[in-house]
């Protein structure tokens, strides 16, 4: 209870930066593989329309 | 001597013993107290399990020496503060209409005892037992729980009043969780197994009044340390308003009208924190025009004379500018609010602190309320642009304030510049180019200090504050455009290096803080990060080693992925170096085990990078990646079975990367390198098969899988048909294309289009 007094969002302490930073990794490894899978959003879009 | 020996099955006769010290007629007080009281303690420490056998003996003895026929109060106290210890193994009995009631009447009854410190164990007991006993409590609500929990919240006694409150805070809880229950349930098309009695709503009015009475409760001196029940009443009318919603404000609105402006500073004080406390919970649309409304008599009270007002104004300020932004954003209130604010700033830590929250808050909700073109990702403009460059001078001025180790100032100061830069427009950007340079400075200026500073307590301050710059140097190089970033990466990384070659570059906080900033300059500078890389290879090293600091260790792994990616190729002279220490950690058993799913999905990155030239390494990490996906885990603990579906997913991306690599660019004509892979095809499908059928895998495993099975298919055409077409991959690919994830179904639905694309040729 002693911590939900007066309690505030912290943006980013070192325990989310480093979760945002992992997170960041993640999505630009996959989206590394998906340029090479031609899925990258205009490419996708252009074999979808074909 | 219970606890150590009762889990080995020694001691046997022990609780039939204490139970007997208890129950036997002509036993002493003294007897029965210390029993009690052994009983308690072994029960607080104990697993409940071992204890589950016994615990209808154990129960008769406390609820024997609870009844108010008990003469002792000393008795009756270690009895009942035992029966608060032993509440999570009587499941059974309180399951039994009759044993149950029998409890309730004796807790009841101890509630209603002379001696405080009996009251104060009983009401702890009524707490406890409504955590654990919900379902159960309607008999006794109305009739006796109710009137006992009001009875003790208007208690003088502090102590008691606190167990009154807490008991309808734990009620607030159960009905959230109830609530939240309800809508997943309703969203899954099934009955929720236990529903909400609603009992806050229901007390709604009687309660109310009381906590606002209790928030004015307060002593002259205000102890940050110190729970009492002015400040169990503010967080307990937070949780009724979370719970009772919109039927809250009208039972507090009256009283923040009457006492915003009393004359005493505890009546001031309560008014805020109670108007603070409702802004989560009811509709925002029905909250955003009286908090129109009061903003003028907040910004007023920011410069109260007393300064746990100004304190509960500034934290009140930041929940309106958090929960409720729209109400503030307009110009009308925006300038008197941001100049308050500022002033704020020069305030007491305590105070300073909330504003700088408040801040954080204005700066990302005026972000997400700009107007965005279609074709750009960021505004051009918003709502904070002519306040921007003043605020973000006012946080540097009090990142430097001498009392900013007080009431996490400093942190608090810097994470509103981080905000504030991250979500700063583009008119606003010669502004974000100073501030790099201004943090670039003090970076030099604390580098300098590494020799000067030698007492623990400002050693401590001086690592924190070296984290914070390494981080605020990321949310700005994150803002800088890709021609500005090589002017300045020179000086960044020669900071970054000196950081990393200090003493306190070697303590794990700085170092994984001065790794992750090299993170976020790889990714800025692509390439051109290449000139610095045999000047930073050593420090890489030293984080791949240090196993012991597992989140430094994680952070080298993850930056060996970003240059990967960045260098492609040009990663192959420090390949041999790199591989060789991932393969020790993932062989090291003192390598804590949240870094190795990691490890091997940067092998995928870096067969992705350097193509051809991974068949040096092919065999040793298919092996090792033949290993990691026969791993098997204790079903039973969720954090294993999580674990598990990070080992493969770390596994598939792996697989995914080396079959991309080998692959090459050359659409039409695969590369010869790819038949060394071959041979593992078999296995890979299969492990998708045994994921298919695990009823655990996790929608990023169901992802990671469809992406495998198209590059499968891409890179070995119509052959890996007769292995696909089985009914455990076809089930995966159709949940995945059935899924809510977007990652699951886009690769769900390519796979799916990859494989129709062979059956058509074939």
């Amino acid at each position: 209870r002693f911590s939900q007094y007066k309690s505030k969002r912290f943006f980013l302490d070192q325990d989310e930066r480093r979760n945002k930073i992992l997170d960041q990794q993640k999505k630009r490894r996959y989206d590394f593989k998906n340029h090479i899978r031609c899925l990258a959003d205009d490419a996708w879009k252009k074999a979808q329309d074909d | 001597i219970a606890c150590a020996e009762l889990p080995h099955g020694m001691w046997p006769n022990l609780i039939a013993e204490l139970t007997r010290n208890v129950t036997t007629q002509g036993s002493t007080e003294m007897m029965r107290e210390s029993t009690l009281e052994a009983i308690g303690y072994i029960c607080q420490d104990i697993d409940p399990d071992l204890l589950q056998t016994q615990s209808n003996e154990i129960l008769t003895a406390i609820v024997h020496g609870m009844k108010k026929e008990e003469p002792s109060n000393h008795v009756r106290h270690a009895a009942t503060n035992a029966l608060l210890n032993s509440l999570e193994f009587t499941k059974p009995n309180f399951d039994k209409d009759t044993e149950r009631h029998f409890i309730m009447q004796v807790v009841c009854e101890a509630t209603q005892s002379v001696d405080t410190r009996v009251r104060v164990s009983a009401l702890q007991c009524l707490v406890k037992i409504m955590s654990l006993y919900y379902m159960y409590m309607e008999h006794y609500m109305g009739p006796a729980l109710f009137a006992i929990t009001m009875e003790g919240m208007k208690s003088e006694v502090d102590e008691i009043a606190l167990q009154g409150v807490e008991f309808w805070s734990t009620v607030c809880d159960e009905e959230v969780d109830l609530a939240i229950e309800l809508s997943e349930a309703a969203e899954q098309g099934r009955p929720p197994e236990r529903t909400s009695r609603f009992y806050a709503k229901g007390a709604l009015q009687y309660l109310t009044p009381i906590l606002l009475v209790l928030l004015t409760r307060q002593e002259g001196y205000d102890d940050d340390d110190e729970w009492n029940p002015c400040k169990a009443a503010g967080v307990c009318l937070m949780l009724m308003a979370t719970c009772c919603e919109d039927d809250i404000v009208q039972h507090v609105l009256p009283f923040v009208k009457d006492n915003i402006k009393h004359q005493d500073w505890r009546n001031r004080d309560a008014a805020v924190m109670a108007f603070g406390s409702i802004l989560e919970g009811p509709d925002p649309t029905k909250l955003k025009p009286i908090v129109e409304q009061a903003m003028p008599m907040l910004i007023e009270l920011l410069k109260d004379s007393s300064v746990v007002v100004r304190d509960t104004t500034a934290w009140a300020v930041g929940r309106v500018c958090e929960m409720l932004p729209d109400a503030v954003l307009q110009e009308q209130s925006l300038s008197p609010l941001l100049q308050a604010l500022m002033e704020g700033l020069t305030a007491e830590p305590r105070v300073a602190s909330n504003v700088c929250w408040a801040c954080s808050s204005l700066a990302e909700a005026a972000y997400e309320n700009a107007d965005v073109a279609d074709d750009s990702s960021e505004p051009e403009t918003y709502c904070l642009t002519q306040y921007f460059e003043l605020i973000v001078e006012k946080l540097l001025q009090t990142t430097d304030r001498q009392d900013g180790n007080q009431h996490n100032l400093r942190n608090a100061a810097y994470e509103a510049l981080m905000e504030m830069v991250k979500n700063s427009p583009k008119d606003c950007y010669t502004v974000v180019q100073k501030t790099t340079l201004v943090v670039l400075e003090k970076l030099e200026r604390v580098l300098q200090m590494e020799n000067i500073i030698q007492m623990p307590p400002d050693r401590a301050q001086y690592t924190d504050l070296q984290s914070l710059l390494c981080a605020t140097l990321q949310s700005v190089l994150r803002k800088v455009t890709p021609d500005d970033a090589p002017k300045i990466s020179d000086q960044i990384m020669s900071a970054l290096l000196r950081m990393l070659s200090s003493s306190t570059g070697k303590m794990g906080g700085v170092q994984e803080d001065a790794l992750l900033a090299v993170s976020t300059l790889v990714e800025v500078l692509g390439e051109n990060f290449l000139k610095y890389m045999e000047a930073f290879k050593p420090f890489l090293i030293e984080g791949l080693k240090n196993v012991q600091e597992h989140q430094v260790c994680l952070a080298a792994v993850g930056l060996v992925g970003d240059l990967s990616r960045a260098l492609g190729q040009k990663t192959l002279p420090y390949c041999d170096e790199i591989m060789l220490k991932l393969l020790e950690n993932l062989s090291n058993a003192s390598v804590h085990r949240s870094v190795k799913p990691q490890i091997l999905s940067v092998f995928g990155d870096i067969a992705l990078a350097i193509g051809p030239y991974f068949k040096n390494y092919l065999e040793v990490v298919v092996n090792t990646l033949q290993q990691a996906s026969q791993a098997q885990v204790d079903k039973t603990d969720y954090d294993m079975i999580d674990y598990l579906n990070e080992l493969r997913e770390g596994c598939l991306e792996a697989y995914t990367g080396i079959t991309q690599g080998l692959k090459g660019d050359d659409e039409q004509n695969a590369s010869v390198d790819l038949g060394l892979i071959q041979p593992h095809v078999a296995h890979m499908i299969s492990f998708i098969e045994h994921i298919a059928l695990d009823e655990d895998h996790s929608d990023s495993n169901i992802a990671a899988c469809c992406g495998l099975i198209g590059d499968l298919c891409t890179a070995f055409g119509g052959s890996i048909l007769q292995l696909v077409d089985k009914e455990p991959i076809q089930g995966l690919l159709t949940k995945g294309r059935r899924s809510k994830v977007n990652k699951a179904k886009t690769l769900a639905t390519w796979a799916t289009k990859e494989i129709r694309k062979l059956k058509n040729a074939s």
